[in-house]
């Protein structure tokens, strides 16, 4: 799932390792959720989107497939 | 770091202590005695150690940052996820060994190469902890899946 949490938290001058302790995950999977290898839970979701302020949607987006 | 743990690693260096002083009465069990002088002092004087390291002023903030990551790592999902994933292949294997194993034993068992008896008590040993393995895993699902 493609996201924007890494142009958010660059442009909060965060580096991973803050943005990972201020919301009590490793950093290492802050590193994944970038990177569109892990998707975080809906839980986990909802506290990025509370730290940064915004909806949801605005910062993860789902790639519907042509298919549905 | 509490002085529980100083405690503990303190009772460990004993024991540890206590099995080597007894490795030196000439019974069947020294090796295993030495072994657990190892096993029991090492990480005693290791947890000694620690609890004198980070106890000091110098260290305490780095100790206490030490903690808040570990109980991040804890909590963290996607180490969770792993830790389960990674766990359920680990069973998979240990099935597949048990199984592999099962097999080379009775074929080195018909073959000679082993003693036919031991074999058969292998085979036997396996056979029991195969099932164990297959009826915990079936078991704890079904836990699981009335729990959640």
């Amino acid at each position: 799932m493609k996201n924007r949490v890494e142009e958010l938290r660059k442009s909060q001058g965060l580096r991973q390792e803050e943005f990972a302790r201020a919301i009590r995950v490793s950093r290492q999977t802050i590193s994944s959720i970038e990177n569109g290898r892990y998707s975080p839970s809906l839980e986990l979701a909802f506290t990025i989107s509370e730290f940064f302020g915004l909806p949801i949607e605005e910062i993860f987006i789902r790639e519907r497939s042509d298919t549905l | 770091m509490k002085k529980r743990d100083l405690w503990t690693g303190i009772i460990m260096i004993a024991l540890g202590l206590a099995c080597l002083a007894a490795s030196f009465l000439n019974t069947p069990l020294d090796s295993l005695l030495c072994g657990m002088f190892g096993a029991l002092t090492a990480p005693g004087i290791v947890l000694v150690y620690k609890y004198a390291k980070y106890n000091s002023p110098k260290h305490a903030a780095q100790y206490r940052e030490r903690l808040e990551q570990e109980q991040i790592d804890l909590r963290d999902e996607r180490k969770e996820m792993l830790r389960n994933k990674s766990g359920r292949l680990a069973y998979l294997l240990g099935l597949l060994a048990g199984a592999a194993s099962m097999t080379v034993f009775s074929v080195l068992g018909k073959l000679g190469a082993i003693n036919e008896d031991t074999s058969r008590l292998l085979i036997l040993f396996l056979t029991g902890y195969l099932l164990f393995q297959l009826l915990a895993g079936w078991v704890l699902y079904r836990l699981l899946e009335k729990k959640y």
